[in-house]
């Protein structure tokens, strides 16, 4: 069964927002140089008549640390606090001679870019504590990087929560084959960027290599996949993350494939390789009364239609067969017999 | 036509016998070519067999007669040593790298021994042009 999180509005908001600030944190900052960078622009954000000196944030920052900071170190803190984005803030830190201290030549700059009403903090935190639990082995390393880099200015700005307590705890395994391409592969669908790759097929046991025009990354049973419209192939295709190799971004018109299409492809299958030549038809199979349970609490899809009976449920569904229904099918054992289609019924036989 | 830096050609073509690697990718940068390969265990052979480049294997290019020797092969090695399989169902992607190969329309040959039999990985007349090839993005 697939995995569904519930996002309230407020959450949501969180998301958007959490995402927008991620693209400016993209840059190898370490957890310790952001969290004094954080106290130097609450510093400096704080000034109006007040211009620290170098030393008394050398000071600011010990205190709230309790680590003293090297007054070179402080001094490339600024010069990367200047960088330009992505690789810094482009905070205005400027000497003041007159005043003989630091300050912002704009006063209302802040590395956050935006300052927060309680209802942000409290949607950022849901949706902190909603990725620190999915996130791991199911995003990459560098979304992983920006994660840690936002918990660390959450848990500095906001001390009360607990996060290292796990409320959510989704199934993925950290290894892998192909999610290193995760990266390349998002990037490719945001941006609407062809990509050519190797392809080893399981069934077929045949390399391949394709040019895709990518459109969605897709995670079924813990498994992902990319979607998009193959040249070879002249039609949408879907690629598993493990049977990809060495994927190269290309500098190639990209083929758009309509929305309607696209949000109707995987709309009437469960999972996500279809059955060729297989079109959408009625699945009608019997439950034991046991695995039915399972089939009331998680419908398969939302076709599914049951007439209950003392020895268990009778199922229907309007689907187009797919592979991964087999193997669920087949997963019950004798608790689950396909009535109809024939075809089906035959290869559960197999 | 303009030279590009990397230009990528996507080839799927068989070996000269059931037993080769199916090349995939041929890459013309303008500092090295490389060449993406896919192999899969055979049957025939007990738990699928080995694998290996020979160290000479070159690129020849048809028209002007010129050579470029292998410079690096990832995920297969050079003989002396071999790659076994554990099993008939196993598979390797593996890539070779050759000197930079002037990006300009060539028919190719790859070759990792002269004359050799039909277990050597030669791949001929693989027919490049440049309009055929897509820039890599960097």
């Amino acid at each position: 069964m697939g995995q569904n999180y519930k996002f309230t509005p407020y959450s949501l908001y969180g998301m958007i927002f959490f995402i927008t600030f991620m693209k400016k944190l993209t840059m190898p900052i370490s957890k310790s140089a952001y969290k004094r960078y954080k106290i130097i622009d609450s510093i400096l954000r704080n000034t109006r008549d007040y211009y620290p000196t170098i030393v008394e944030i050398q000071t600011a920052i010990e205190k709230s640390l309790r680590q003293k900071p090297s007054l070179d170190t402080l001094e490339k803190d600024f010069k990367n606090m200047k960088l330009p984005d992505p690789h810094g803030f482009e905070a205005p830190i400027a000497y003041c001679r007159k005043n003989k201290g630091y300050h912002y030549t704009d006063s209302n700059f802040s590395i956050n870019g935006v300052s927060l009403t309680e209802k942000d903090v409290s949607s950022i935190k849901e949706a902190l504590e909603l990725l620190q639990s999915i996130g791991s082995s199911r995003v990459s390393d560098s979304f992983n990087y920006a994660l840690d880099k936002i918990l660390v200015s959450c848990k500095e700005e906001f001390p009360d929560g607990d996060s290292k307590r796990k409320i959510i705890e989704t199934e993925s395994v950290s290894g892998s084959r192909g999610f290193e391409h995760f990266d390349t592969f998002f990037k490719a669908c945001k941006n609407r960027i062809p990509v050519s790759f190797t392809h080893y097929s399981y069934q077929k046991r045949r390399f391949k290599a394709v040019v895709i025009h990518p459109i969605l990354l897709k995670e079924f049973d813990n498994f992902w996949y990319l979607l998009g419209y193959s040249e070879s192939h002249k039609a949408l295709r879907t690629f598993g993350f493990d049977r990809i190799y060495e994927p190269m971004l290309l500098k190639r018109l990209f083929i758009a494939t309509p929305q309607d299409i696209v949000s109707s492809y995987y709309k009437d299958i469960y999972g996500v390789y279809p059955i060729k030549n297989q079109p959408k038809q009625e699945i009608i199979f019997f439950a034991s009364a046991m695995v039915s349970n399972y089939f009331e609490a998680y419908p398969v899809h939302e076709s599914q239609m049951c007439k209950k009976r003392d020895s268990g449920n009778l199922y229907s569904l309007q689907l187009i067969p797919s592979m991964e229904l087999i193997k669920m099918f087949r997963s019950y054992g004798s608790e689950l017999r396909v009535l109809e289609p024939r075809w089906l019924y035959e290869e559960m036989k197999k | 036509m303009k030279k590009k830096n990397t230009l990528l050609f996507t080839v799927n073509k068989k070996g000269h016998a059931h037993s080769n690697p199916d090349l995939l990718r041929i890459i013309l940068d303008t500092e090295y070519t490389k060449i993406d390969f896919g192999y899969t265990a055979k049957e025939m052979y007990i738990k699928g067999g080995w694998i290996r480049m020979e160290q000479n294997t070159f690129i020849e290019i048809k028209e002007t007669g010129k050579r470029y020797v292998l410079t690096q092969a990832i995920g297969i090695p050079i003989n002396p040593e071999y790659h076994y399989f554990e099993s008939k169902k196993e598979w390797r992607y593996f890539s070779l790298y050759f000197p930079a190969i002037p990006q300009t329309d060539c028919t190719i040959n790859i070759i990792e021994i002269e004359n050799g039999s039909k277990n050597d990985f030669n791949y001929y007349d693989i027919e490049l042009k440049m309009e055929n090839g897509v820039e890599v993005l960097g």
